[in-house]
């Protein structure tokens, strides 16, 4: 799953996931991704995180999650261009696998770090 | 003086006066001695008859001179034969009166009772032989009245010439001492007064002539020496009214560049005093001038400046407190005391206030523009990226053109660029903020740079350039951030092998004193001096520089942030040395301790 507020890189991510032969659920901010995921019958492998969100942000995004049992060990790979040290402190805490500065990366290089993210099986 | 001497001459004249009127008394006594006697006692001295008695006491009595208190006659034996006194008769005289008969007569002085008596003695001559002698006892005083008279007439003569004399004296003092001492008094007034023109005169020869010589001879030296001292006043008041003019000018221009200050300037005596204060400082706190005293700006800055102790050290301890930035009634303000030091001593304190609201606002604008920028501006960048770079990863077949794959391929490595661009410029100024670097630990910098070489190995290979790295074996670490050391390293080698055409770049790393120092040597073009001073700089600093680079790969901001990375992690950094032949940089780290 995807959790993005930016349209083109919504468009971007989405291509190049299924591309690669992910299958991709979107959602626009958090509270999108939180209602989805709760409803959903299925939960995604991995979930990329946006930060900086309208209405629900990544770190309160990570904080509602881990209050539910279903989702709480799903891998989130946070996905920003803003880390500052206290944020990468904050979002460690709050249970998140890793963090990727989305401008530093092609996105061929994006796709193989999520890879190493998601568990083994 | 002159009383002493009258004194005398009247004593001395009184004594011999005395003398003279006791002759006469004597001669007179004489006289009555003859007249009444002498003739007589022809008659009766030689038989002592009462007849002769009787004659002898009927001429005393007819005589009665009261000064005379006895008359005594005797003979040659020194009996008395008749006397003034009857029971003197046939007594015997004293014998020292017996000198007498050897026909000479004399008298004698003596005092009886208080009383001032002369006894005079003359001898009897008959036929030119002594027969006997008269006594003759009178009192002197008695005697003397006239004589007094006639010294006291004397006397009063003599004081009347002497006051002629005292006068004559004093008429002459007057004119030969007294007037010339007026004169001199008088000029020497004149001179006190400062009127030293008169010539100072007097004809003589004496003394006088030549104090008054002496004296205008001082006057004219005093004139010399008063005329140049007023000369000498006149061209210091000349000079101390250009001080004046040119202190108050300085003062004016001092007062108006303090009045025209944009920050608040108070100055403050030792004893507490508000001597000055401009107009920037009431308005920066609101209040008019006047209400301005030392209680009020210990009220107005209350707990967030202790203006009291900050006074107290810059008075006592000649200390400068300088405020951070303080909140104070809605506004962001920087106080600072300052003492004021004149001959060593603390002569009060200036407190300087500074309104840095705008600068505080401006610098919160700055941070928050940071914060919009990096993500604002990164993601639409990310986006043209990741486009770009999924086009020619996974459509490459699609695109038969060429020319269209080209200009793919160069906005996807501009878009790289303006990212580099966005991060190292959000970067520069988080360091400028003092942020930005991680927590220091020891960091084995031989491994850091082995890393990059490795690294950096195959662009340097691709370019047909050798790249060296040498070190000492079994370096201290350092103390520092490890990621922007690397950062650092990488930016150093990486210029060097961009700036290189052909030949090598070694890199050095040796201790130096407490640092370990890296040098990176290029044989590249080198830098021109002009260029040199730029280096280091922020790239807006560096000109048209930027836009001239060959490698569009480069931001121009790398050795500002290495500089910037250095000098945080207590080090430095800079170019050793630069010719047509290369450039030779170098970075210190301080060894962990």
């Amino acid at each position: 799953m995807i959790v993005e507020d930016d349209s083109f890189m919504i468009q971007l991510y989405h291509n190049l996931f299924k591309l690669e032969g992910f299958e991709v659920e979107l959602a626009k901010d958090g509270l999108e991704a939180l209602d989805k995921l709760k409803t959903a019958e299925k939960v995604p492998d991995i979930i990329l995180l946006d930060i900086m969100m309208p209405r629900m942000d990544g770190f309160e995004f990570l904080r509602q999650r881990n209050k539910v049992d279903k989702l709480k060990n799903i891998p989130v790979v946070v996905l920003s261009n803003l880390f500052s040290e206290e944020d990468q402190e904050k979002i460690k805490k709050l249970g998140a696998k890793g963090f990727i500065t989305k401008s530093e990366q092609d996105p061929k290089e994006l796709v193989k770090k999520v890879k190493e993210y998601l568990p083994k099986s | 003086m002159i009383g002493i001497s009258l004194l005398s001459i009247a004593y001395f004249s009184k004594v011999s006066l005395e003398h003279v009127l006791i002759s006469q008394q004597f001669n007179h006594t004489k006289a009555v001695a003859q007249n009444a006697l002498i003739l007589e006692a022809r008659d009766f001295i030689e038989p002592s008859s009462v007849e002769a008695q009787n004659q002898f006491h009927r001429y005393v009595e007819e005589f009665k001179d009261p000064t005379i208190h006895e008359i005594n006659i005797f003979d040659l034996n020194g009996r008395i034969i008749v006397s003034s006194i009857e029971s003197k008769v046939g007594q015997s005289v004293d014998s020292a009166s017996l000198k007498v008969l050897s026909d000479n007569e004399f008298y004698l002085i003596s005092s009886e009772a208080g009383r001032n008596i002369i006894l005079s003695y003359i001898p009897l001559v008959f036929n030119g032989s002594v027969l006997g002698a008269v006594e003759i006892k009178s009192e002197l005083v008695h005697l003397l009245d006239p004589i007094q008279y006639e010294m006291n007439q004397i006397t009063l003569r003599l004081i009347f010439i002497g006051l002629v004399i005292l006068f004559l004296y004093y008429v002459i003092e007057w004119q030969f001492v007294i007037k010339p001492i007026n004169y001199l008094k008088k000029q020497a007034q004149n001179l006190e007064q400062g009127n030293l023109n008169e010539p100072i005169s007097i004809k003589t020869s004496d003394e006088f002539g030549f104090l008054a010589n002496f004296f205008d001879q001082m006057r004219a030296k005093l004139k010399l020496s008063w005329s140049r001292i007023t000369e000498f006043n006149e061209e210091l008041e000349l000079k101390v009214g250009e001080k004046t003019i040119e202190l108050r000018n300085e003062q004016a221009k001092l007062t108006s560049s303090i009045q025209s200050l944009r920050f608040g300037f108070i100055i403050v005596n030792a004893g507490k005093n508000i001597m000055m204060s401009n107009v920037a400082a009431s308005e920066i706190m609101g209040v008019s001038n006047d209400k301005i005293d030392f209680d009020f700006l210990v009220d107005y800055f209350g707990q967030s400046f202790d203006v009291t102790d900050s006074y107290n050290r810059s008075i006592g301890y000649k200390q400068s407190v300088i405020s951070p930035e303080i909140d104070s009634h809605g506004k962001f303000l920087k106080v600072s005391m300052l003492p004021i030091i004149s001959e060593e001593q603390v002569i009060g304190s200036v407190m300087v206030i500074e309104d840095v609201t705008e600068a505080v606002l401006l610098q919160r604008n700055k941070e928050e523009f940071f914060a919009v920028a990096s993500h604002e501006l990164r993601t639409p960048l990310t986006s043209i990226r990741g486009n770009m770079s999924l086009i020619q990863d996974y459509y490459k077949d699609q695109i038969s053109s060429k020319e269209v794959m080209n200009m793919i391929v160069q906005a996807y490595q501009s878009s790289i660029r303006l990212i580099s661009i966005v991060n190292d410029f959000l970067d520069a100024s988080k360091l400028e903020q003092g942020k930005g670097l991680g927590q220091f630990e020891k960091v084995n910098l031989v491994n850091v740079i082995d890393e990059i070489i490795k690294d950096l190995n195959t662009t340097a290979k691709v370019k047909g350039l050798e790249l060296i790295f040498s070190s000492d074996k079994q370096l201290p670490a350092v103390f520092g951030d490890e990621s922007r050391l690397k950062e650092v390293v990488y930016n150093l080698v990486g210029n060097a092998i961009n700036y290189t055409q052909e030949g090598r770049v070694e890199v050095e790393v040796g201790v130096d004193g407490d640092y370990l120092k890296v040098v990176v040597k290029d044989t590249g073009v080198g830098i021109t001096a002009q260029n040199q001073g730029l280096l280091f700089k922020k790239f807006q600093q560096a000109g048209k520089s930027i836009f001239s680079r060959e490698n569009n790969s480069s931001t121009g901001m790398g050795l500002y942030i290495s500089k910037l990375l250095v000098n945080a992690m207590h080090g430095e950094i800079g170019l050793l040395d630069s010719s047509d032949k290369g450039s030779t940089f170098f970075f210190t780290i301080p060894i962990a301790k």
